[in-house]
């Protein structure tokens, strides 16, 4: 039993190598699985696509660049949907690193959809407050310009063409918020929908993702992108490939070394069960 | 070299700073390590001086856009915030911070007494009950899965309630069944924790190899 | 007095906030938003209190010459140089700076060089970036578009974008460490996997099954392997772990709903710290 031994108490730096082979590999070489899209991702696909044009939507950045590796790609592809559909931007956040998260976004698709910052969308900046993120939105529920007196280049809301229609939360049709915590995607949920009537989708890393199945379930929310598939899977529908399908490969492929790491250490344990049953 | 350039190759050997602490610690992680906490700090202290100090309470108080008068009532957060920053002072002016601190917590408690109980409790057990909404409709499958939804949310809120013990046919057994769906619960968020992990790592390997090595 | 007056602030403002969800009155909204957004400000504030634990913890290591010390020089001066670059710069991903052309020769050497710019764009370049004081050819680009669309303004002062310095310390170091940071997880995970994921009983057994059909239900490789995957790990997210999940949710907002009456009625003081 020592080749047993010698395998159960590997040196870690091996495993550290294989789940980063697991990882690297796919992205170096594709190996092209399919991407499926799920029910929820499809919920909030349809709810935005059936917007009017030149409708409010609310894309509110509550996330951080720890997060951002997931989060960003399925705000990106959300914001290529909005911008085919020609809606009208309004970016809260509540976290402080959301504003710039959303700078380089924007950056990016701005030009790509001969979109004008002030015109087609408008970069609010961060909002402070509780960590529930209630306190914000209530007060973005009274009044944006209570909220954020100027917007993140320092211009007067009142000065900004996308601003003279839009007054608070209910001027609306719909909030999407992208979340890796609170305050964020339930805050909106608690207030948006649940007191104000406001269809409210999003998304999330994958580690929030299981808290908001509930919230799908009871209709209190329109549909949710958990973690990079949810990315992978709105680029698909909207027809941008970009990093989560890209990552989609790796993701399997890492997911099926971690399973069998498991299996190896569940079979550690059997045989170690046996052994001190004596039978070696 | 241009801007882009040098600041991708400073991102990618911060990057394989830290990633060299999964050999051994050492000085180039503590390095890299010290810096992101100092740039992070310095970040959220420049973000807050500018949306907050100055936009919310400088500009509205001494610098009001052109047709607004100055909100006076902005001296109020103002002094609570100076009692706010009371608790790193020495003792005999601590007590100042609790004025700010019960404001902050009042405000907040409010809200959330009204919305916790109407968003997690009550249209929670709502859409419990709504699931049987049109059962004899339903196909078999979907009755099996509101019976099944209905059976763990109640199993699961008798497995949290501790004032009795879980003991008897009845209320152990169905705290039993409870711990089985809080199981899969677990087990589920385990997953997706997995998913999350490993996608963080994807978004660094693909900044790695897309943009730094230019492989792909 | 020293905790009763909280205990009452703390009262007040929670009694005015819930008196918003069941009053339609106006006046009693435009205080509560006037509340909320003074509360915002001072959970702001707040930063500020962190700010000078870091700065009190690292400033001691400095002066005791503690094992390490010279990092915590490294963090401070971090810290400073990304603040004072941010207040100086502001925080958006570029600065504006104006350039007035009437100064001497400044008009006409612009236009030539918009004019060589048509014919040789490196040319063009070269003689617009150090009139513009700007290297970004993107934003040289930018200028003389709109100098075909619009001409030059009657005041003759142009506004230049410039990429700023805090924006890059944000963009290359910032948002790349952080993810760094993160990522490092994956590695733990995958040894605690190797290690430490063992079903020794029934019910770590049960956890361990939802964790394996989800982690290959939920991706791509699951779907080509066998298609039921993906539809067992939908229908356990759909089905039991909403239920578990929903147990959990309702019973922490009982909880926090009892918590918070006891903080609102003066029960509950430890937010108030030690006298």
């Amino acid at each position: 039993m020592e080749w047993f031994m010698k395998l159960k108490n590997i040196d870690r730096r091996i495993i550290y190598v294989l789940i980063f082979l697991g990882v690297i590999v796919p992205l170096i070489q594709p190996l092209g699985f399919p991407i499926i899209v799920t029910k929820e991702t499809q919920m909030l696909y349809d709810k935005i696509d059936a917007l009017d044009e030149g409708s409010y939507i609310i894309i509110s950045f509550d996330f951080d660049p720890a997060s951002s590796a997931e989060v960003s790609p399925m705000t990106k592809a959300v914001i290529h949907h909005c911008f085919q559909k020609n809606l009208k931007l309004i970016c809260p956040s509540l976290w402080p690193q959301g504003p710039s998260l959303a700078t380089e976004i924007f950056q990016e698709l701005g030009p790509k959809y001969d979109k004008v910052y002030g015109k087609d969308w408008v970069n609010l900046g961060y909002l402070p407050g509780a960590q529930t993120g209630l306190p914000q939105v209530e007060t973005l529920a009274a009044s944006f310009k209570k909220a954020y007196p100027r917007d993140i280049k320092d211009t007067p809301l009142d000065n900004i063409p996308i601003m003279k229609n839009f007054e608070k939360l209910t001027d609306a049709k719909m909030v999407c918020a992208f979340t890796s915590g609170d305050p964020g995607l339930l805050g909106w949920i608690m207030v948006a929908k649940d007191r104000y009537e406001i269809p409210v989708g999003g998304g999330g890393t994958a580690v929030n993702a299981p808290q908001f199945y509930p919230f799908i379930q009871s209709k209190q929310i329109t549909g949710f992108l958990g973690g990079l598939k949810g990315a992978a899977e709105y680029e698909k529908l909207v027809g941008e490939p970009d990093l989560g399908t890209s990552g989609m490969d790796a993701q399997s492929v890492a997911h099926l070394v971690i399973i069998g790491f498991i299996i190896l250490s569940n079979i550690f344990l059997l045989l170690e069960k046996r052994d001190r049953g004596g039978l070696y | 070299m241009t801007v882009e350039t040098t600041g991708i190759w400073i991102a990618a050997l911060l990057t394989l700073f830290i990633y060299s602490f999964l050999y051994k610690d050492n000085v180039f992680y503590k390095l890299a390590e010290n810096i992101f906490v100092g740039v992070s700090a310095g970040y959220l202290g420049a973000r807050l001086f500018q949306d907050v100090l100055m936009r919310k309470l400088w500009n509205p108080l001494m610098a009001p856009d052109p047709g607004h008068l100055p909100d006076y009532w902005l001296i109020v957060p103002t002094i609570l915030s100076i009692m706010m920053l009371m608790k790193i002072v020495p003792n005999s002016y601590t007590w100042m911070s609790r004025w700010s601190l019960a404001f902050v917590v009042g405000t907040g408690v409010g809200l959330m007494i009204v919305t916790y109980l109407v968003s997690n409790g009550l249209k929670q057990v709502g859409a419990t009950i709504a699931a049987f909404n049109g059962f004899a409709d339903m196909t078999t499958g979907g009755q099996i899965n509101a019976i099944i939804l209905a059976i763990g949310v109640v199993t699961g809120l008798i497995y949290f309630f501790f004032s009795m013990e879980h003991k008897g046919i009845i209320f152990g057994s169905c705290s039993r069944i409870g711990i089985w769906f809080l199981m899969v619960t677990f087990g589920a968020a385990f997953g997706y924790t997995v998913m999350a992990r490993i996608s963080l790592l994807i978004g660094r390997l693909q900044f790695l190899i897309f943009e730094w090595l230019k492989l792909g | 007095m020293r905790k009763e007056i909280p205990l009452i602030i703390c009262f007040l403002t929670g009694f005015m906030m819930i008196l918003t969800f069941f009053s339609g009155n106006e006046t009693i909204k435009a205080m509560a938003t006037d509340l909320l957004n003074w509360s915002m400000i001072i959970g702001g504030a707040a930063f500020f209190l962190a700010v000078g634990s870091l700065f009190q913890v690292n400033l001691q290591k400095i002066s005791r010459k503690s094992d390490g010390w010279g990092f915590s020089v490294i963090l401070l001066f971090s810290f400073f140089i990304t603040l004072i670059l941010g207040l100086g710069y502001g925080v958006d991903a570029t600065y504006e700076k104006e350039i007035n052309l009437s100064n001497g020769d400044l008009l006409a050497n612009f236009e030539k060089g918009v004019k060589a710019y048509e014919t040789n764009v490196a040319k063009g370049i070269t003689i617009l970036s150090s009139i513009l004081e700007v290297s970004d050819n993107g934003e040289i680009e930018r200028i003389i578009g709109k100098i075909a669309e619009n001409g030059i303004p009657a005041d003759k002062t142009l506004t230049v974008k410039h990429f700023n310095p805090f924006f890059f310390i944000y963009k290359y170091i910032y948002v790349s460490m952080a993810g760094t940071m993160f990522s490092l997880l994956a590695f733990y995970v995958a040894s605690a996997a190797y290690r430490a994921f063992k079903a020794k009983s029934f019910d770590s057994g049960l956890l361990l099954c939802a964790a394996f059909l989800v982690m290959i239900g939920r991706v791509s490789v699951g779907e080509a392997i066998w298609p039921g995957f993906s539809t067992i790990a939908e229908w356990i997210m759909n089905v039991p772990q909403t239920a578990g999940q929903r147990a959990i949710q309702i019973g922490a907002a009982l909880g926090l709903v009892s918590s918070s009456a006891r903080i609102l009625f003066g029960l509950e003081q430890s937010y108030l710290g030690q006298d």
